[in-house]
């Protein structure tokens, strides 16, 4: 598998993150922290910062893997390959089936939401067999200009925000505050997933030199994204919307003459989507392939993805599902592998003496 | 499902015509174990078509 660099690593995780940020880590925020998620988001930025610091650490010398596999032995190392394997096989189906119910029902009714599934991973197929360099180059590229589309409808959208929505904050919301850190927890977990492909195993200096810029990233990006969405339409009516972005961005109005400019918008979203299955998918492959000892893992694409889509007919019948799906599974499996299991690794790492930072 | 199923049988033939030549026979025993199970998970929910969704049997199993 050819590899990244850490620059275009954490640019394709910034766009692979806009996809659970832009479906529900806005509602989730305004559910769980009310007015004062966007407070939450913030203090989660110091979480993300850790994290990414120790996941350089942990990546030096040989990558991640590799490094779990001699903290905790061969064989415990190759189990918890496997569970990550599975869980991430989970999350991609989970991905496409929110990404083809929320299509079909809200943005481009009409069509069943099967068709978009396949179309998604013809896309997917063709990526996977191809360099994995030139999707994080492509990646880099669509992650500057999904941020100014995103910028651009926060900025179109503060005619329509509400000062009251986001303002006052006080020490009796310390409690939703510290609520409404978990779901961003859950979404940078995907950074790990990501480092687990490997491939940036000898740039842990430079993970650890972009580690700033991409917190900053994120935390301007998400609390964006909850201003645009609680501060337009209240956390209350936020958190029950299917699609709270989508519909902030629906409201946009320029000079009361140029509407309906979601459908350029969509185009990002969708990109962050496929952004965030193909990373999936790419760590997938790596854990199969260092599993089974082979070089060869294009071949496995096929069987991959047509299970992929076998589980997202199976994981939901509905959107309502697919968001308690998202809400009490993903959330807190993605923080137990994508945080607690790091975590713990540098934990049991310092006391055997196998981390040198 | 027999659409998904008709689907799968053909991606087998094509991908397998492809990668067959040249290919390590562990790579392939691999490649048909992968294909055989996504097969066989087909072939229960075409079998058992009103499972309930694995959203409602995880919350079901959580509850």
């Amino acid at each position: 598998m050819k590899k990244i660099n850490a620059r275009q690593a954490y640019l394709l995780f910034v766009l692979a993150s806009l996809s659970p940020s832009l479906r529900f880590t806005g509602k989730l925020c305004a559910a769980y922290g009310g007015s004062a998620g966007w407070v939450g988001i913030l203090l989660s930025c110091g979480a993300f910062y850790g994290l990414a610091r120790l996941l350089a650490v942990l990546c030096a010398g040989g990558g991640l893997y590799d490094r779990c596999r001699r903290i905790v032995g061969k064989p415990a190392g190759t189990a918890a390959g496997v569970v990550y394997m599975l869980w991430l096989l989970l999350l991609a189906a989970f991905t496409l089936r929110d990404f083809a119910g929320k299509l079909a029902v809200s943005f481009l009714p009409g069509p069943p939401a099967a068709f978009f599934m396949v179309t998604l991973l013809a896309v997917c197929f063709l990526i996977l067999k191809g360099n994995r360099e030139h999707f994080a180059r492509m990646a880099a590229i669509g992650c500057w200009a999904a941020v100014l589309a995103v910028a651009a409808a926060v900025l179109l959208t503060l005619p329509e925000m509400k000062i009251e929505h986001l303002w006052p904050v006080t020490h009796y919301q310390a409690g939703p505050i510290l609520r409404s850190i978990v779901p961003m927890l859950g979404v940078y977990a995907y950074l790990t997933f990501l480092l687990l492909s490997g491939g940036e195993a000898e740039k842990s200096e430079e993970l650890k030199k972009y580690a700033p810029a991409a917190t900053a990233a994120m935390g301007l990006i998400n609390i964006a994204v909850f201003a645009a969405t609680a501060g337009v339409f209240g956390p209350e009516l936020t958190q029950q919307l299917p699609a709270p972005f989508y519909m902030a961005v629906k409201s946009i109005r320029i000079f009361k003459t140029v509407q309906r400019l979601e459908s350029l918008f969509l185009i990002f979203w969708i990109l962050a989507d496929l952004a965030l299955l193909v990373l999936l998918l790419h760590t997938v492959l790596a854990l199969l392939r260092r599993t089974v000892r082979t070089e060869r893992t294009e071949m496995y694409a096929a069987p991959v993805l047509a299970g992929v889509y076998g589980l997202a007919l199976l994981i939901a019948g509905n959107i309502a599902e697919t968001e308690e799906f998202a809400r009490q599974i993903v959330i807190p499996v993605n923080i137990a592998l994508g945080f607690g299991a790091p975590v713990l690794l540098g934990i049991v790492g310092r006391g055997r003496r196998e981390m040198k930072n | 499902m027999t659409a998904f199923i008709a689907g799968v049988l053909l991606l087998i033939f094509l991908d397998t015509w492809g990668y067959s030549r040249g290919a390590k026979p562990k790579d392939m025993a691999v490649y048909y174990l992968l294909m055989g199970l996504v097969l066989t998970g087909a072939a229960v929910f075409s079998i058992f078509p009103e499972l309930p969704s694995l959203t409602y049997m995880l919350l079901g199993w959580i509850k």
